[in-house]
């Protein structure tokens, strides 16, 4: 069993200093070591839990829904999930791709093309140069902005930066996959051709982790969910459950 | 390997988002230092009356040097909290979006150095192929010590968002705490001043073997400019373990 573990999570915590909305100049820190220099040490020791004591194994073949409310640590945990966040008490096993913002560029005023090219290089390194081009090309044809994959970036509405992006990030399957609200921002047409895109990657990948507000996505593509409430894991099952512990709460 | 891959690709980028692939743009970019020097050249030798001989090589192997740190300083310093979408969205170490970004200023400095610096000094007499030899290796030791200087600051900024309005500050003192335009010994008495300028060997480096060339001077100026290069790395990989987990909350 111990070999189909992807991703692993050993009484997991995440917290910050209360001193982060406090102090966010080196003024400040100046200013509050002459005023309250007691307050401000002891203040130092405090902390802001965001996740306490998490746990959780996911395994090979596990699409697992993260459920909870705005502002529970859903994303902060997929964050660490993907490796973006390293910590000791994580264990990611194999490779990950994750997605959590369809909208992002690095370059507005290069074109789509272009910025479909970093996007390759930051999300799949270890694939080699003609690899990369088959994807792009794949990808771009997918997203079917025709013309205006030349055209700079800012010059994109929303949804046609989610194309352009999301059509590069589901070119190919990874050992884990992350989705933080995906399904936003783009088109019924393109939402639907995307759909079946990713419940074929899904089914590729080794195993998928994704949060949604949205119950019927939950239950539609996940075979189990958990539910982070308080800081915690307060539920671990099958999605129809979950999304039942979740609305009695 | 993999690293620097990405960090060349993000620079070439970079460079085409700045420059919006046109030569006019890589032009206004050179324009700066050329500009700045030539204003100061003027300024300084026939305005103010400094007496250096052949003031322009000595005005332009200070000045380029400057030029890059400088603005690599005030311009990437808030490259990290500008990109705070990207860190938080992809798996990019924070290293890669600030030394690509410092590699572009870094071709700047290159071409402007290729444009007036040498033109300007016009190598000439004995040790020509060592001096040019120790003018690569200024560059390289010049270019480490503004990557990770550049990742240090940046890399705080994050935690305290003023740090960039205080690197100007500092810096536009520091420009006259240094003898870029003027002699070390135009400090007269508070030449001790320069002993604390973490930015005055890197300068050295360049007047030591492009103005008036001194193997001794380099020498020493070089064992410095590690040092400080060591110390920084020291201080970046130690901010990097201690604080990486805040770095995501901050940003």
């Amino acid at each position: 069993m111990s070999e189909n573990i992807l991703v692993e999570a050993e009484k997991f915590t995440v917290y910050f200093r209360p001193t982060v909305h406090r102090k966010q100049t080196l003024r400040d820190v100046f200013v509050s070591f002459f005023t309250t220099p007691f307050k401000s040490f002891n203040a130092a020791k405090d902390k802001y839990i965001v996740l306490n004591n998490i746990s959780l194994k996911v395994y090979k073949g596990d699409v697992l829904g993260l459920v909870g409310v705005n502002g529970v640590g859903k994303t902060t945990l997929c964050r660490y999930f993907s490796g973006i966040i390293k910590s000791n008490e994580i264990k990611i096993h194999g490779d990950v791709r994750a997605i959590f913002d369809n909208s992002i560029c690095f370059y507005p005023n290069l074109t789509g093309r272009e910025n479909a090219e970093i996007l390759a290089e930051i999300m799949f390194p270890g694939t080699t140069s003609i690899e990369k081009s088959q994807l792009i090309t794949e990808a771009l044809a997918f997203s079917e902005l025709n013309e205006f994959i030349d055209a700079p970036i800012n010059t994109y509405s929303r949804g046609m930066r989610a194309r352009l992006y999301l059509s590069l990030v589901t070119a190919r399957e990874a050992d884990v996959l992350v989705l933080d609200e995906i399904f936003g921002g783009t088109d019924q047409f393109f939402a639907r051709k995307l759909e079946s895109r990713i419940k074929g990657i899904m089914e590729r990948s080794g195993a998928v982790i994704m949060v949604s507000h949205d119950p019927d996505d939950i239950a539609k593509y996940c075979n189990r969910a958990v539910v982070l409430e308080n800081k915690k894991i307060v539920f671990d099952g099958t999605p129809s459950e979950a999304l039942k512990f979740y609305s009695k709460d | 390997m993999i690293l620097m891959r990405k960090i060349l690709l993000l620079t070439y980028f970079h460079m085409c988002s700045r420059y919006r692939k046109a030569w006019a743009g890589f032009l206004w970019v050179v324009a700066n230092p050329i500009l700045t020097f030539v204003i100061q050249s003027v300024i300084f030798k026939s305005i103010l009356k400094i007496e250096v001989n052949n003031y322009p090589a000595y005005l332009v192997s200070g000045l380029l040097p400057w030029f890059f740190i400088s603005q690599s300083l005030y311009v990437v310093t808030n490259s990290l909290v500008a990109s705070r979408d990207i860190l938080l969205g992809f798996k990019v170490h924070p290293f890669l979006i600030v030394s690509s970004q410092v590699l572009d200023q870094f071709v700047s400095f290159l071409a402007a150095f290729l444009l007036i610096g040498l033109f300007t000094v016009r190598l000439q007499g004995d040790f020509l192929f060592l001096r040019m030899l120790l003018v690569l290796v200024s560059t390289l030791l010049i270019c480490s010590f503004t990557i990770l200087f550049t990742n240090l600051l940046a890399y705080w900024h994050v935690f305290y968002r003023d740090i960039q309005f205080i690197v100007q500050f500092i810096m536009n003192l520091a420009f006259y705490l240094t003898p870029i335009f003027y002699q070390p010994a135009s400090l007269g008495n508070y030449q001790w001043i320069l002993s604390f300028n973490i930015f005055y060997p890197f300068i050295r480096l360049y007047q030591s073997s492009l103005f008036q060339f001194d193997l001794a001077v380099w020498g020493q100026a070089a064992l410095s400019c590690s040092l400080i290069t060591l110390a920084t790395l020291f201080f970046l990989d130690l901010s990097y373990r201690l604080k990486m987990k805040e770095f995501y909350i901050h940003v």
